[in-house]
């Protein structure tokens, strides 16, 4: 019985593996996956042992590559699966260290307030520094005019003449205000002479001059402006 | 229940022969490439790096200040 059915089956099988090799190479060209590949390998494999083909039979050609194709898919899946590990790892990294630096910034910021705390206990004391200061300023600043108005201020009183009476007189830094009271009228020219003389003065203004008979003396108003 | 599990074994199955499918692994892979590189890099890295170079300073800044007022508290016209 098997040797009579045994032409006709080995004719279906043979026409089986025809279909199958065209179909391969149909999806070869096509690109297909290599799982698809490898399945119909192992229908070819079990197609052959089933039909106890010799192995001269072969489906495929030894130097066909089916590989080609696969090897540019493979190599980009690990290149792709690379990127993902590197991008995926690089951004943990940098979220790791941006909470390490977040932890930094918290005690840095507790020491902060525990030294802020600490100067806030010397306030008073601050703020008595700051008006022993702001004191210290103004004593510095008046003992500096002092000098100034002083050098001057010798200057024109040490120019008046025996016998002449200062009724008034005002000095800033830039003139000087000053009444005068004496008996001779010489004793005003040469006190404007040495006024002069000085070097100190730019002018000179006689402002007012009287006489008083009762008393026989003169009342003299000048002002000088310094230089 | 079963049903559920069915379809979810299937759903496993089917995933598992489609990675086995290079040309749509290289897809799934590249797409999730491109997306990783836009979510975590663009929109993640760039943005935390810049905060990072911000935190970074002002935490100078703080250390400075703490060093100052730290030497200050400890000078003689305090102490």
């Amino acid at each position: 019985m098997q040797i009579k059915f045994l032409p006709d089956f080995q004719k279906l099988q043979r026409n089986l593996l025809l279909g199958i090799k065209e179909l391969l190479q149909k999806r070869r060209h096509e690109q297909l996956s290599k799982e698809t590949v490898e399945t119909a390998i192992k229908v070819d494999e079990a197609t052959r042992s089933a039909a106890n083909l010799s192995s001269h039979i072969n489906l495929f050609e030894e130097d066909e590559t089916f590989t080609s194709g696969q090897n540019v898919r493979e190599n980009f899946i690990v290149f792709s699966k690379g990127v993902i590990v590197f991008v995926s790892a690089l951004f943990a990294l940098i979220l790791f260290y941006n909470f390490y630096l977040d932890l930094r910034l918290a005690d840095n910021k507790a020491d902060l307030d525990i030294l802020f705390a600490e100067a806030s206990q010397y306030e008073e004391e601050r703020l008595l520094a700051l008006q022993i200061d702001k004191k210290v300023s103004s004593y510095k600043n008046i003992v500096d005019n002092r000098k100034l108005f002083g050098n001057k201020t010798e200057v024109v009183l040490s120019s008046l003449a025996p016998g002449m009476e200062v009724l008034d007189f005002r000095i800033d830094e830039a003139q000087f205000v000053i009444v005068v009271k004496g008996t001779e009228v010489l004793s005003f020219s040469k006190l404007i002479n040495r006024y002069l003389d000085s070097g100190l003065l730019a002018q000179i203004v006689l402002i007012s001059a009287d006489l008083s008979p009762s008393e026989n003396s003169f009342t003299v108003e000048l002002r000088g402006d310094f230089k | 229940m079963k049903a559920i599990m069915g379809s979810s074994s299937k759903f496993v199955t089917d995933l598992r022969r489609n990675l086995k499918n290079s040309e749509f692994a290289a897809r799934l892979f590249g797409i999730w490439a491109v997306l990783a590189v836009v979510l975590f890099g663009f929109y993640g890295i760039r943005p935390l790096f810049q905060v990072i170079k911000q935190k970074q300073a002002t935490l100078e800044k703080i250390r400075e200040i703490n060093i100052n007022l730290e030497t200050f508290l400890k000078s003689s016209f305090i102490s």
